[in-house]
């Protein structure tokens, strides 16, 4: 399973579980890039910044950076991270207004699993942060929830592309239950059943003799 | 099907419920079966005996019993529950922990054994869906509320079953928000 | 009308727990078993190895597989009988599987905290699982340093699957119900000023949610069991 959360606070690498260390979803939701600042200058790398000719990155330079590398800096002083701004209050006031109604994948789509390594920040809004993420969550549960709990249809589908990652996740979770019962009902549960593959396979075969012939 | 870690199969609920006794009447004479289980028979004809479900299932499939409809398989009591469920805001105590399973395996396989058997499958299912809904409604209310735990007393195993995964997961992860959150800004850590 | 051979199962069992005998009849280990299945199921950690439990039931099962020989084939009770192993074949295989899955998930971790629960003297896995773990963690960090690790930069060649702490979540939500009546159970404690602790009392007989942690005791003293 790629998202078992953790038995405590992600704050860094070597504190994770296996499970997170080796995670896709962690590795691929920390590439996206977080604004930070220098503080301190960092030599020779001047090339990172496209709006300057310095050979070396001066303090006060604003730069997105991976949040694994945006995370290991900070810790060391060497920059302050800013907050993105889909966490910013204009944003929390949208999502308080109506959470159901915004495109979380477009905003993410890994927007629960950054604003979690947010959180460890020392940023000053941080408590509204977490009550943000919290509360969004909690106000679009119920919509995830019931899609789960039905088949597939046409404005579901469309309605899926605009979750986050986590909430993808747990749709599909409940999804699987719900068509195992729907299954087991059916009672298909007993009967092995030929192998997709397996029909194609021997359907080409017949097409390949059907031509030799 | 799934035997791994954390997850039930609805086959594997079907197989707890199995263990249930129910009366078959044989059509064949047999002393006492000494099973690891509990003894079963003996069997007399037209004698009625308790058996384990699975094998009722067994004797009625091979054609050598007829099975006795449990009490509450019956339209008034089913008709009365379902009004009483839709009535209630909680759940309210079902006949049985495996209502479910149970009615699904006689119906496939002794429809004939119980009267008005397509009513009372539609009447179990009815019931079923009212529950669910409720469920759906109740695990939205306990998301959004405080609370830290939940008594399900009435609910069966089949009903849990369906939303573990989800509720399960789900509850994870806002245990995890609330244990960030409560430890507010934090020093990171040298890696 | 039935043949020479009677197919009883044991009728009792004597196991000696230390100093002390205990009988256990065969529907009382099958009961047991079947709780240990589901709570080794539900649990997030590796639950102590319930090897008492395991040997009696292969016990009965050898013992019935014996008497089945001996009767005439085609015998009406074989089938019965059969089937009735098939089920119990059935919780004895989940049981193992379940907890070899455990294994690969953490097995590093079991294995340090083998030391541990051996001072203490509580088996947590059996003979054969130790060494899977010892086994299924060596053969991990093998292939990792053959395909990866040898070609790095030297300082960065060690890795081991123990130091990326892989653990289990015991704050993992649970389903259980409530065996013994079981007052005052502190569910979380207090994490701020708005928040108190929640304190519950749990009656035989009823089913609740709530995170492991807060009923792992429970769940090893017999006071709870997982469904």
């Amino acid at each position: 399973m790629s998202y078992t959360p953790s038995s405590g606070r992600r704050t860094n690498y070597s504190s994770r579980s296996m499970e997170e260390y080796f995670s896709m979803d962690d590795i691929l939701a920390t590439e996206v890039r977080i604004p930070c600042r220098f503080q301190l200058p960092v030599y020779k790398l001047g090339s990172l910044n496209p709006s300057s000719q310095s050979p070396d990155l001066l303090p006060g330079t604003k730069l997105e950076l991976p949040l694994w590398l945006a995370q290991a800096l900070q810790s060391r002083h060497i920059v302050n991270v800013e907050l993105p701004k889909s966490y910013r209050e204009t944003y929390r006031e949208i999502l308080s207004a109506d959470a159901t109604m915004v495109d979380l994948h477009d905003l993410g789509p890994y927007f629960y699993h950054i604003g979690l390594y947010l959180l460890n920040f020392p940023y000053a809004d941080t408590e509204e942060i977490s009550k943000m993420l919290t509360q969004t969550f909690k106000n679009r549960f119920r919509k995830v929830m019931d899609a789960s709990q039905h088949t597939l249809q046409e404005e579901t589908s469309s309605w899926t592309f605009r979750l986050d990652m986590l909430e993808v996740e747990l749709f599909n979770i409940g999804q699987k239950a719900f068509l195992e019962f729907q299954e087991w009902q059916a009672r298909k549960m007993e009967k092995i059943c030929t192998s997709g593959m397996v029909i194609n396979h021997k359907k080409r075969k017949r097409a390949a003799m059907d031509n030799i012939v | 099907m799934e035997l791994g870690v954390g997850i039930m199969s609805p086959a594997e609920v079907e197989f707890l419920a199995e263990k249930e006794l129910v009366t078959i009447f044989p059509n064949f004479s047999h002393g006492k079966i000494y099973l690891i289980s509990g003894d079963v028979g003996p069997f007399v004809p037209s004698l009625p005996v308790q058996v384990p479900l699975w094998l009722a299932v067994n004797l009625k499939q091979r054609q050598k019993c007829r099975l006795l409809p449990l009490d509450w398989m019956n339209k008034d009591v089913l008709e009365e529950k379902k009004q009483e469920e839709y009535n209630n805001k909680f759940f309210t105590a079902m006949p049985s922990p495996h209502y479910r399973e149970i009615t699904q395996l006689l119906m496939s396989i002794a429809p004939m054994d119980i009267p008005h058997a397509e009513d009372i499958q539609t009447l179990i299912k009815d019931i079923w869906d009212i529950r669910m809904a409720k469920l759906r409604s109740s695990i939205d209310a306990f998301i959004k509320g405080e609370e830290t735990h939940a008594k399900l007393d009435h609910l069966t195993l089949m009903e849990i079953n369906t939303v573990r995964p989800l509720l399960t997961n789900t509850l994870n992860k806002l245990y995890q928000l609330r244990q960030v959150s409560s430890f507010g800004t934090s020093e990171s850590q040298e890696w | 009308m039935a043949g020479d051979y009677e197919t009883h199962a044991q009728e009792e069992i004597l196991h000696s727990d230390e100093d002390e005998t205990e009988l256990t009849t065969p529907i009382e280990v099958l009961q047991k078993l079947e709780e240990a299945w589901l709570n080794e199921k539900f649990a997030p950690e590796l639950l102590p190895y319930k090897g008492e439990l395991v040997d009696c039931m292969l016990d009965q099962l050898q013992h019935m597989d014996q008497n089945l020989r001996r009767v005439k084939p085609g015998d009406f009770r074989i089938i019965i009988h059969k089937m009735e192993l098939d089920r119990i074949q059935f919780v004895l295989n989940s049981y193992l599987r379940i907890r070899l899955e455990k294994i690969e998930r953490f097995g590093a971790y079991l294995l340090n905290l083998e030391a541990q629960e051996e001072a203490e003297n509580i088996e947590l896995m059996s003979p054969e699982e130790k060494l899977f773990a010892q086994q299924y963690v060596g053969n991990i960090e093998g292939y990792l340093h053959d395909t990866i690790l040898q070609h790095m930069p030297p300082n960065m060649e060690h890795f081991q699957l123990a130091s990326v702490g892989s653990k289990p979540n015991l704050d993992s939500y649970v389903f259980f119900k409530v065996l013994k009546d079981t007052p005052s159970l502190v569910v979380e404690e207090g994490a701020s000023e708005t928040r108190e602790s929640d304190i519950i009392d749990l009656e035989a007989g009823s089913q609740h949610i709530i995170r492991y942690r807060p009923v792992y005791r429970l769940l090893q003293n017999g006071t709870v069991k997982l469904i």
